[in-house]
């Protein structure tokens, strides 16, 4: 793989990648239709304006920015790496200062578009982190060096976390670590960082779903935490001693929370192997999945209830050559930055696909976090895109011409 | 490029992306591929439900129409006191009233039942079992529960308006704060969402939850058991005949809502069980929430009503047969007391009934005693009445005429090649006399010769003829299991129609005393059908209690023709055993039986019971029966009367002491009843068509003048009671 020949007549475009970026994008955009037609059409929205619609207008604004971001080398893109972070940094604190949609600060509206920055973040911290760590590998052996590419991750990710996004800013710390491994951070650093995360994680479970009232030092949102205590298949979180109307209260809400997951698994596995058929899964159509979140959050869910295993397997599949096209192109890179980059985009598209899938097949606990393509939601597809197109981009100047 | 630790760890994270994704696949094929018929049923339960709808049970009618048990609809309505919460007192007030209890009653029934004794204050920590279905009302009829259904749809709890207004009047007020900051102040603006918006979002989270458990309480705090009840409109009225029902186990699929079936478990119920149930309904389809999308209906079947059974069984011919049992059972103090009314021409049964009986509509369960349907399964060794068969047989078979002469030997004869003699214990010894006579006045000695005289084969051939030791095809129960002692332990027997069943021993002893009914057993309903051939002109009938099958609205769907069963003896015969049988109630044993406007026949019956203690004939156990029917010359009624261990005083044990005065006290009733007119005088009119019973006319002056009123009142004065 690294020692590819130079043929001339190599294309300059990585068609496999781009074909089943089309696939997928396309593959969203029906499943989306089959989600929000109805409602859409219920409401009186012009064809134009439904969401699948917009899905696919995301697409194509997404590949011209793609079109644009090609025209410039992704080195001297790179050179505004850390401007770009510390001008997103005051966004997403911005943030703060809007009043709540739905309970979080997530959006800025732009006239018609919610625009998210914590998706722009994860763009700049790419860059940020890929520069910073392009630096000579002895460098890195320095534990200030790596602090300061912890802290670059470490930023964002607590405001993205206070927004409360915690689905997006899970995203940062498999970034880091696997930038920080591809660059060459000695292994010594690297483990005891796993450690310590590892720690914290277990920590955080522990006070999480056992410590008694008075000793919860993490203060998760009351759905978080309820979601985790899902994951982990406890019924009953009321503290000994509580009334049994508490009892019953906890309960209740414990059953709304499960319901998702529980109706995305009963929309999954009733699709059995070929699926029930375009627009005929009535787990979405009846209710039964979130109805804020089948045609985004949820979409996987609905893709294998349709389309069966054939259809999610048919899904997995794209992604692997998406992420597999990936990391060819990193080992193709013509230089530490670009290797960066990309394994850089491949380890955010990997943990949004992950831990999307994982969570609509109980595989990991509920976290709000768009499939990459396939989630209604502009800002995610153009997003992903641009994402895809750094890689492109990669792909494009992997030699020095 | 980087060295070969970097591009070792590049491998390692391809290899790791591949593991994941292998994670993902295996997942998805162990999701989908494997497993999915779980989910897939799950996924069918959220939209897909089905209920069972029951078809209504068929009603019983008399002869006329009327109503003996029909079906209804009820409901016990049951409290679930989660579901009700903190609204008892507001359910109270809106569902009290329909289920006809006051509020308080409503109250106290929801109340959670007390705590177990002996719970203490250690254990009270421990989340407790709630009841979820206590009782609130039962025996509503099910209209009464459908209004209140319609009441709680419609109606809204007051917490639940009251946090709605509270809500919208805090929506309003943010709205106008907000407006009342200019735009582009964001400090300002978001200040403002910060304080009125937590009240707003506190409100808001409360009327979810007050407006979520106020709708659940409205749509599930009270819930139906919906049950179909029997209903026995006149109460024990032919209990035996109509018999009772069970419930059985509830159909798959079915819930609360649907009854359970009823299955007839004895008598008309379980006979015509297939015939009364109605079919079952179904409804498949889909629903959204607690609505049906009927668009996306799967399947539906109508339920249907089963069957009305239509008797031959008149209500008030019943109803005076149930005066009469109850007036015996006062005289006699009788163990059992049964009355069997058929008409002769066609087996039709106008009336059966014993005591003791039950009330239907009583549900506790009634002793065994009071269960049998003794005058069909209750067989016993009938005594003298079974003289009919004897005499018949002899004048059939021309070895006698009724004038014949006969010694009866005063009383006491001892058969030839027999050690045990033949008594007559019953009205005045006889010596030299004649066959009518004989019969008339009881003789054992008489019918023993008779008996002797046809000879084993020939007496047995009569014996099946007339019906005994095979069932008669009531449709009202199972006949005939009958206790037989075999070296002295007792063996369940049934009539199956072949040699020897029902017949203790064929040997000579026996055959001297079989032509008088011992050592063989007979129900009630087989000697009143013997008695109705004689009175059919030799020919015997099947009893008929069913005329016909009906659909609710009243289509006939199967009509019961009369069932000849065999010609028994000729209508000569017929004529002579009638003569004869008029005799006894004219001269011989049964003279109380005799009324004053119509020729009765009959014959009376006294059996000694075998006594269980001892296990011989007791000389205190009797049982005594009046066989007959009237008037002579056209039968029309054939009434059959026995009681079990009359204990009345003296010698009115014997069945023309005991059960011909009831015999006359219910014939003067029915000839009422079904108006026919009298006959002693009229002899030589010709018999009567009673299926048109000719009209009667009850204008005092006309019925005093006619002359042959005046005219059987002479002769009843002069007749020697």
């Amino acid at each position: 793989m690294l020692d590819n020949n130079l043929n001339r007549r190599e294309s300059r475009m990585d068609w496999p990648l781009w074909l089943a970026v089309g696939a997928l994008t396309l593959i969203g955009a029906a499943f989306i239709h089959s989600v929000t037609a109805d409602t859409d059409s219920a409401s009186g929205l012009p064809w134009w304006r439904y969401r699948s619609t917009g899905h696919l207008i995301a697409f194509v604004v997404g590949l011209m920015a793609v079109a644009a971001l090609c025209l410039i080398d992704y080195g001297r893109i790179a050179r505004w790496a850390l401007v770009g972070y510390w001008l997103t940094i005051p966004m997403l604190l911005g943030v703060f200062l809007l009043p709540p949609v739905n309970g979080a600060q997530r959006w800025v509206k732009l006239g018609p578009i919610n625009f998210q920055p914590s998706e722009l973040a994860k763009l700049t911290f790419l860059f940020a982190m890929a520069s910073f760590l392009a630096r000579p590998a002895e460098e890195l052996r320095r534990f200030q060096n790596v602090l300061k590419a912890l802290g670059l991750a470490l930023l964002p990710c607590a405001l993205i976390l206070k927004e409360p996004d915690l689905g997006s800013s899970l995203v940062f710390m498999p970034m880091a670590l696997t930038m920080m491994l591809v660059a060459g951070v000695p292994r010594k650093l690297l483990a005891r960082m796993l450690g310590f995360g590892a720690l914290v994680t277990g920590l955080v479970l522990v006070d999480v779903l056992v410590a008694p009232a008075g000793w919860k030092f993490i203060k998760l949102q009351g759905y978080q935490q309820r979601r985790l205590l899902v994951f982990f298949n406890v019924t009953d979180p009321s503290p000994p001693g509580s009334s049994p109307e508490q009892r019953r209260q906890n309960r209740l809400l414990m059953r709304d929370t499960a319901v998702n997951v529980d109706q995305a698994m009963i929309a999954i596995g009733s699709g059995g192997v070929v699926g029930k058929g375009w627009r005929q899964g009535t787990q979405h159509s009846l209710g039964f999945l979130p109805r804020l979140g089948a045609h985004n959050d949820f979409i996987f869910s609905v893709i294998a209830e349709e389309e069966g295993f054939l259809g999610s397997i048919t899904i997995v599949f794209l992604y692997a050559v998406v992420l597999f096209r990936g990391i060819r192109i990193a080992g193709e890179a013509r230089d530490r930055l670009g290797r960066l980059l990309a394994t850089g985009v491949v380890t955010l598209l990997f943990t949004h696909i992950f831990v999307n899938i994982g969570m609509n097949i109980r595989l990991m606990p509920v976290t709000g976090i768009p499939l990459p393509l396939l989630s209604a939601g502009g800002t995610s597809v153009l997003c992903s895109l641009i994402a895809i197109g750094i890689l492109q981009n990669i792909h494009l100047y992997r030699r020095h011409y | 490029m980087a060295g070969r630790p970097s591009q070792r760890r590049f491998w390692w994270t391809i290899g790791g992306f591949v593991a994941v994704f292998a994670v993902l696949a295996g997942r998805l094929v162990q999701l989908q591929a494997i497993a999915p018929r779980q989910p897939a049923e799950r996924s069918a339960d959220n939209t897909e439900f089905k209920v069972v709808r029951s078809g209504r049970r068929g009603s019983i009618l008399d002869a006329h129409g009327v109503p003996l048990v029909l079906s209804r609809y009820k409901v016990t309505v049951r409290a679930d006191p989660l579901k009700l919460g903190a609204y008892g007192q507001e359910m109270a007030h809106i569902a009290a009233p329909l289920l006809g209890i006051t509020e308080a009653e409503f109250l106290n029934r929801i109340q959670p039942p007390p705590v177990v004794p002996g719970t203490n204050a250690s254990t009270a920590s421990v989340p407790q079992r709630v009841r979820r279905n206590l009782g609130v009302a039962t025996n509503i009829p099910f209209e009464n529960w459908e209004a209140l259904v319609q009441l709680l749809q419609t109606n809204r709890l007051s917490e639940d308006w009251r946090l709605a207004n509270e809500l919208t009047n805090a929506t309003k007020a943010l709205a106008a704060q907000k407006r009342s900051v200019p735009w582009w102040d964001v400090l300002q603006r978001r200040q403002v969402s910060k304080t009125v918006g937590a009240r707003l979002q506190e409100i808001r989270a409360r009327y979810k939850v007050v407006h979520s458990n106020s709708v659940e309480c409205l749509a599930n705090g009270l819930y139906p058991e919906v049950y179909e009840m029997r209903v026995y409109p006149r109460d024990a009225l032919a209990a035996h005949v109509l018999g009772y029902t069970t419930n059985a186990l509830a159909a798959p699929g079915a819930d609360l809502r649907t009854p359970l079936p009823v299955r007839g478990a004895a008598g008309l119920e379980q006979r015509f069980d297939a015939e009364l149930q109605g079919s079952s309904g179904i409804l498949e389809s889909r629903r959204f929430g607690n609505r049906e999308l009927v668009p996306l209906r799967l399947r539906e079947m109508a339920a249907a009503e089963g069957l009305n059974v239509v008797l031959n069984l008149d209500a008030n011919i019943q109803g005076m047969v149930e005066e009469a049992l109850d007036f015996g059972e006062e005289t006699l103090h009788p163990k059992a007391l049964s009355i069997i009314i058929v008409r002769p021409r066609d087996g039709a049964v106008l009336a059966l009934g014993n005591r003791p009986t039950f009330n239907p509509n009583i549900r506790r369960i009634p002793s065994l005693d009071a269960l049998q349907n003794r005058a069909i399964m209750a067989p016993a060794e009938p005594g003298s009445t079974f003289k009919l068969v004897t005499y018949s047989a002899a004048l059939q078979e021309g070895l006698y005429n009724l004038d014949s002469s006969i010694n009866c030997e005063n009383g006491h004869w001892l058969p030839p090649g027999i050690k045990y003699p033949v008594h007559d214990d019953q009205g005045d010894h006889q010596g030299l006399t004649t066959v009518i006579e004989a019969f008339a006045h009881s003789s054992n000695v008489g019918a023993s010769k008779l008996g002797l005289a046809l000879g084993t084969n020939r007496f047995r051939d009569y014996i099946y003829r007339f019906g005994y030791l095979a069932r008669t095809g009531i449709e009202c129960g199972e006949e005939g299991m009958f206790t037989k002692f075999v070296k002295g332990r007792p063996v369940q027997m049934a009539f199956h129609g072949e040699a020897g069943g029902g017949v203790v021993r064929w040997d000579p002893v026996a055959a001297s005393r079989l032509p008088y009914g011992y050592g063989l057993f007979a129900t009630p309903l087989q000697t009143c059908m013997a008695a109705a051939a004689i009175a059919n002109q030799g020919v015997l009938m099947a009893p008929q209690l069913v005329k016909r099958l009906e659909t609710a609205d009243g289509r006939v769907v199967r009509e019961f023709k009369p069932v000849t069963v065999r010609r028994v003896i000729s209508p000569a015969t017929a004529q002579m055993m009638t003569k004869a049988m008029r005799q006894v109630v004219l001269e011989g044993t049964g003279k109380a039986a005799a009324m004053d406007d119509y020729g009765v026949c009959g014959k009376t019956g006294t059996s000694k019971k075998v006594d269980p203690a001892t296990r011989a004939y007791s000389s205190t156990l009797y049982y005594s029966s009046f066989v007959g029917f009237f008037p002579e010359e056209s039968p029309e009624i054939c009434m059959m009367i026995n009681a079990d261990q009359p204990a009345a005083a003296g010698k009115a044990y014997y069945g023309g002491k005991a059960c011909a005065p009831i015999f006359k006290k219910l014939a003067v009733n029915i000839a009422a009843y079904v108006a026919l007119p009298p006959s002693l005088v009229r002899t030589n009119q010709t018999a009567m068509d009673s299926s048109v019973i000719p009209p009667v006319h009850f204008s005092p002056g006309e019925t005093s003048a006619t002359p042959d009123v005046n005219q059987s009142l002479v002769t009843a004065q002069l007749r020697p009671h």
